[in-house]
């Protein structure tokens, strides 16, 4: 071959190579779609185009959350994944080697979690753990080393609960010294995300890079978990220090992420609204001008989920709210107003709410914001979580609860007699409704709101809206599809009512109780109820229906923590909104039911071999007998909502 | 002479030995001369670092409760010093220093105090003041 046809082939060989390249390029941007993945991936081998349950846990701390550090969990981002996958971990009490002496296991393993540590303080703790870091010496740190328990309370109050957090002054000049340690945990919990993420084609397991951003001004808590959507997340966390409202936070997440990087999304997800004193849900800016309509736009673009239950307490609704018409309000309720009260807070504590704290009551102000704005910044979806301190992801059943070292400052020295404080309770699970355990899948399905939470029990619940689902879909093979042809799942508005239909909207709620396998207590199911809220002449209005199962007589047992009295295994309804007026917004969620069961506090007493009567009480365990802590408790999952907006009513987000 | 010099005496013992609980803030019951020191540390960190959110009524609570449980051994002090003067001088010193000895054995040896706030759940008297 002469030389000349040398460079021909070689010019041709280039020349295929760079358009192979190419075309494997563009394959590569079309296949991982508009939220560009980085990284391609076979596609999963289970998908299910009418969607299936996934639970998981979206609010999990590890050691480099300086609260769980103090607290002395030991376990980190890694650690929190494989025991989320269902291997074995060690927690509280450690060992002079780190090696955890109580041995905890998930009877079920989750399909998806996120490692949210708080972005506050993880410089700091890593500075005050290594001896070979400017700062190791410093008063603060030998305080927390020295005092841990202690520097607990200082440290966190000083910067979470400050209404103007400052960095402290071994940090150095723009606290560069804290912000530059916060790198290494920041880059530890992007790889433990990558290498734990089930990437193969058997899906499964997934999991998201997130942090929590931990705002408590005053004491009053409105701190949100980001959540990314892959692998393209912000170059460092924003922390409440540096960014101190929530406004900044979405602004940060805005520059810094979706708009300022290429396959970069992410969402906001508040929690513990009860303890927010209704800052949470603010609806003044940031310079105390009420918020327009791109404010709102902003927020329910970006706060697609809220936390409705979790470790520390119940946010969906106020107990005695509207004249007490609602009993099962009185749920997992945490006595105080504010974040920095409910640590020894008892259950029959007296305290006042202020108005707007609640999940149910941001939904109906979002109704009276979306009539002023024509866009509802409270348009979000309901999960559950944990919000484990203890890197023990989904951590749930109410017969294992070793507390989530939250608050318990003894914590370190291993779960105390009674693990946790008697209002606190194990948490719960996020569901979303997704087509496959891949993370394009389950994070389209929390920004479109296909979602719901559980108080920890794994039931299946679906929720359709529509006009026209026939009165006996329950009995029909065909629900689902049914349920997404002529319908909306949870999370979505309900669409315009075709002009020839005069009925109000229908809605079908079914729901399969928890299997219990794994050998997880299982309760059987007592109502399904569908929770709705409106605004008539500018007051909120809310009212629940039973629509199928009904309140009844079944209790348990509480020598024995054994059930009794009759339940369902699975419930269904078609019900249509006796009340509906097609001109008035209004959002329906449906809320189910198990039959009361032992709550954490009583299976612990059980097992103990308390007797009150008789006076035999172990030391720490005198709560047993405090008539007001509850001893039952009545499981439940909360449905995202689906909203009815009137015609020319309004825009969606 | 002999009833000072007794006051002194149980007030230094009580101040060392005697448990008090904490009110409000966590399982605590370790004597006096420990509030002082959590104090102390609690308020030295705040001048330097500055007390926002709760530090301050942190400092406020640990000092309030150290000068608290101060007052109250010097008056358990004082009236035990009173009380010693109902029975015969040496017998009330013999009697003081036999007591004393036996609390601090006691405290040396077993693990009386609650205390959260360091590194173990328990501890003995050492490990109160270190």
């Amino acid at each position: 071959m002469t030389g000349e046809g040398r460079t021909k082939n070689k010019r041709g060989l280039s020349l295929f190579a760079s358009t192979a390249l190419a075309c494997l390029a563009g394959l590569a941007v079309v296949t991982s779609g508009a939220n560009a993945l980085a990284t391609p991936r076979p596609a999963c081998e289970h998908r299910d185009a009418l969607r299936r349950p996934f639970f998981g846990d979206t609010h999990v701390h590890t050691t480099f959350s300086f609260d769980a550090w103090g607290q002395g969990t030991l376990g980190d981002p890694h650690a929190a994944y494989r025991f989320a996958k269902g291997e074995t971990i060690g927690i509280q009490p450690y060992d002079r080697r780190g090696n955890g002496q109580t041995k905890v296991r998930l009877r079920r393993p989750l399909d998806f979690a996120v490692v949210t540590d708080h972005s506050d303080l993880l410089g700091e703790t890593r500075i005050c753990r290594s001896d070979d870091l400017p700062g190791h010496d410093s008063l603060v740190c030998r305080v927390v080393r020295r005092f841990p328990a202690l520097g607990y309370i200082l440290v966190n109050g000083h910067v979470y609960s400050s209404e103007r957090p400052s960095r402290y002054s071994f940090c150095g000049d723009g606290g560069a010294l804290c912000l530059d340690a916060a790198a290494e945990p920041w880059r530890i919990t992007q790889e433990a995300a990558r290498e734990h993420n089930d990437e193969s084609a058997a899906c499964r397991f997934t999991t998201f890079v997130g942090y929590e951003w931990t705002g408590m001004p005053g004491g009053n808590n409105i701190h949100r978990n980001v959540v990314f959507a892959n692998d393209v997340v912000q170059d460092f966390p924003t922390t409440y220090i540096e960014t101190p409202t929530a406004q900044g936070l979405w602004r940060s997440l805005i520059d810094e992420c979706i708009d300022g990087r290429e396959g970069c999304d992410a969402i906001a997800i508040p929690h513990n609204s009860n303890v927010s004193n209704g800052l949470i849900w603010s609806l003044v800016r940031d310079d105390g001008t009420p918020i327009d309509a791109s404010d709102a736009r902003l927020r329910a673009r970006l706060e697609t989920l809220v936390e409705v239950t979790q470790h520390k307490g119940d946010s969906e609704c106020r107990v005695g709210g509207f004249g007490g018409e609602d009993e099962l309000c009185a749920f997992e309720t945490v006595r105080g107003a504010r974040m920095q009260d409910t640590a020894r807070v008892s259950a029959s504590a007296s305290f006042e709410a202020k108005p707007r704290v609640y999940t149910r009551e941001a939904l109906t102000a979002g109704l009276v914001e979306a009539e002023r704005l024509g866009v509802n910044p409270f348009q979000f979806g309901l999960i559950g979580s944990t919000d484990t301190h203890l890197a023990t992801p989904g951590r749930v059943d109410e017969d294992e609860h070793l507390g989530h070292a939250a608050g318990i400052v003894s914590a370190r020295f291993g779960p105390p007699p009674l693990p946790d404080f008697g209002a606190f309770n194990p948490g719960g699970l996020a569901v979303l409704w997704a087509e496959e355990n891949s993370r394009a899948s389950l994070f389209a399905a929390m920004k479109r709101r296909e979602a719901y939470g559980t108080s920890g029990p794994r039931m299946v619940v679906r929720f359709f809206g529509g006009w026209d689902f026939d009165d006996d879909l329950c009995g029909s093979d065909e629900l689902v599809a049914r349920g997404y042809a002529a319908g909306v799942p949870m999370g979505s508005e309900l669409p315009e009512r075709p002009d020839d239909e005069q009925r109000p909207p229908a809605f079908v709620v079914s729901a399969l109780r928890d299997p219990g396998d794994g050998g997880v207590p299982s309760t059987p199911l007592q109502r399904i109820q569908i929770v709705k809220g409106w605004v008539e002449n500018g007051e909120p209005r809310e009212k629940v229906y039973d629509i199928a199962g009904k309140a009844s007589d079944a209790d348990v047992d509480l020598a024995t923590c054994t059930p009794r009295g009759m339940g369902h295994d699975q419930l269904c309804s078609v019900w249509r909104d006796p009340d509906f007026e097609r001109d008035q917004r209004a959002y329906y969620y449906a809320r189910v039911v198990e039959n009361p069961s032992c709550r954490w506090n009583q299976w612990v007493c059980v097992r103990a071999g308390v007797e009150c009567a008789a006076g035999d009480i172990p030391d720490g365990l005198e709560a047993c007998c405090d008539s007001s802590l509850p001893q039952t408790i009545q499981e439940r999952a909360w449905t995202s909502p689906i909203w009815h907006t009137p015609a020319q009513g309004g825009e969606a987000p | 002479m002999h009833r000072r010099r007794l006051r002194r005496l149980w007030f230094l013992a009580l101040l060392f030995l005697c448990p008090w609980p904490l009110p409000l803030l966590h399982d605590a019951f370790v004597p006096a001369i420990r509030y002082w020191m959590l104090g102390s540390v609690a308020a030295t960190l705040g001048l330097l670092e500055g007390a926002a959110g709760p530090v301050f009524q942190i400092v406020l609570l640990l000092l309030g409760w150290a000068l608290i449980t101060t007052a109250m051994c010097w008056l358990i002090a004082f009236l035990l010093a009173r009380a010693s003067g109902l029975i015969p001088d040496r017998t009330a010193l013999l009697a003081s220093y036999s007591a004393i000895t036996g609390l601090l054995i006691w405290a040396l040896t077993f693990e009386p105090y609650h205390t959260p706030f360091g590194h173990a759940v328990r501890g003995g008297l050492l490990q109160v003041l270190s």
